[in-house]
């Protein structure tokens, strides 16, 4: 049986080859050269807590292509423009009360969201059990 | 006596913007907006009818919404934001942490806005609120590693006073930090404290370093100025190049957070004291407002129809207004009061409202 999320996984992935098949053209002492790159292909599941569909109506898991966090918050920020400020400071670093998790461990870099992300992982986004007021 | 007769009475809570309505002569709750959402700071711009209003999202940070209607429709804009260079005095990346005070430009400049932020940055929108630029001049001043936080981490600019004679004239309090006057639009500034008493510092009359939680000047005579201080009531009357310590503690006059001034007449203020720092509640647990008629020489108490006991009710620095004789303010435990008679009697409108953190007339 094929879920809903595999689906989006799959388009998403297709989507992503049909880009990345591109032509790059580098210029050498005087000569050119072409170059038919085809760069590896990260889909991510990218989940939301609750709390952010009542700011972003229609908000639900996304398959998005990133290498990284901060990547993956840039591209869901092109579906929900303005998400990303929910998410990180003005300077890119994650907000003190919001978590995010690759699977089931906590990133680590909360300045950079430089955290490494893997074909297929499952990222999420919940906010802390701090900072409710 | 006054012009303008206000009509509402916006909110700022913890749990959302709320409007009363003056209806036949009574206050009514008439709408909610923004619900669960804390409101810093909320206001209506005379200037063209829109409501304002900063919020401070536990988790997701602040924003900035504006309505045109209101409250029946939001739309959210762009916060102001430091720029990548910006640092604190620690020499931390700043980080626009809180939304304290919104304030329009001159009559002569529809379009400009002033914004009071934590840690301390004035920005400015010429363009009515759709992008915002962090005077630089004064988040540059030398005397801004003399800035610190007072209740919260770090400092905020609190107060914005436009001078309606000349808005190049600007006058700013950062809590804690000081007051700043720029002449000239703010390309420049100058520290403005002296008289002023910072009594947690080694010398209390150091040049900067003081905690006005809020300022206003009187729409009288826009000369002077008053302040709610960490460390007592003062008053100016030269623009703030002198300040007169008008304290009166023994009736309580001395620490709190909110001051409203008279709209006609520059010697009446009112403030709604509390016991100091370490406890920030209402003194001997009883609830008063104090008001002064001759420019704080002397301050009376009124506590007509406010509980007298037990109160732990603490007014924030934005949550008391006036409006012709009508005064208003909001407590930190959700109870709403008016006065129609320059707070001679207090009304409470209800006791169950979320704790309040502005309270502004239109």
């Amino acid at each position: 049986m094929i879920t809903n999320h595999q689906t989006n996984l799959q388009a998403e992935r297709e989507h992503t080859e049909k880009r990345s098949l591109r032509v790059d053209i580098f210029g050498v002492d005087g000569f050119v050269y072409w170059n038919y790159a085809r760069a590896r292909i990260i889909v991510i599941r990218l989940r939301f807590t609750s709390h952010l569909e009542k700011f972003f109506p229609g908000l639900s898991e996304l398959c998005l292509e990133a290498h990284d966090v901060a990547a993956l918050i840039r591209r869901a920020d092109e579906r929900f423009p303005g998400l990303a400020a929910y998410v990180v400071n003005e300077h890119g670093e994650l907000r003190p009360h919001v978590n995010v998790f690759i699977g089931d461990e906590r990133i680590h870099d909360r300045q950079g969201l430089s955290d490494t992300l893997l074909d297929g992982d499952v990222v999420t986004i919940l906010q802390a059990l701090s900072g409710g007021m | 006596m006054g012009e303008h007769l206000a009509e509402h009475l916006i909110l700022g809570t913890r749990k959302g913007l709320i409007r009363y309505e003056r209806q036949n002569g009574s206050w009514r709750y008439v709408h909610e907006s923004l619900p669960a959402q804390p409101v810093s700071y909320a206001f209506v711009d005379r200037r063209n009818g829109t409501l304002w209003a900063a919020l401070d999202h536990g988790h997701w940070g602040n924003k900035l919404q504006r309505s045109h209607d209101l409250g029946e429709s939001w739309e959210e804009i762009p916060t102001p934001t430091y720029p990548e260079n910006a640092k604190r005095p620690d020499g931390g990346t700043a980080a626009c942490t809180y939304l304290w005070y919104i304030a329009p430009g001159g009559g002569e400049e529809p379009n400009r806005l002033y914004f009071g932020t934590e840690p301390g940055g004035l920005f400015i929108s010429d363009d009515g609120g759709d992008s915002w630029q962090l005077n630089e001049a004064l988040w540059l001043h030398p005397s801004r590693e003399h800035w610190f936080g007072g209740g919260r981490d770090q400092a905020g600019l609190c107060s914005i006073i436009v001078d309606p004679r000349d808005s190049r004239r600007i006058t700013v309090g950062i809590s804690v930090g000081g007051v700043y006057v720029s002449e000239d639009g703010g390309e420049s500034w100058q520290g403005r404290n002296r008289g002023l008493n910072a009594c947690y510092l080694p010398n209390p009359a150091a040049e900067y370093g003081h905690d006005p939680h809020f300022m206003l000047a009187s729409p009288s005579q826009p000369d002077v100025l008053w302040q709610q201080n960490h460390c007592g009531i003062f008053r100016s009357e030269d623009g703030g190049r002198n300040w007169l310590d008008i304290s009166q503690k023994e009736n309580g006059a001395y620490f709190g957070f909110a001051i409203a001034v008279d709209e006609e007449d520059e010697r009446c203020a009112w403030v709604v004291p509390a016991v100091d720092a370490e406890f920030r509640i209402a003194v001997e647990r009883r609830l008063r407002v104090c008001r002064t008629e001759d420019g704080g020489r002397s301050w009376q108490e009124l506590t007509v129809g406010l509980p007298q006991g037990p109160s732990y009710d603490l007014v924030f620095r934005h949550a008391l207004d006036v409006s012709g004789n009508t005064l208003a303010f909001g407590t930190t435990t959700g109870n709403l009061f008016v006065s129609e008679d320059r707070g001679d009697r207090w009304q409470c409108l209800s006791h169950h409202l979320p704790p309040i953190h502005s309270v502004r007339f239109h």
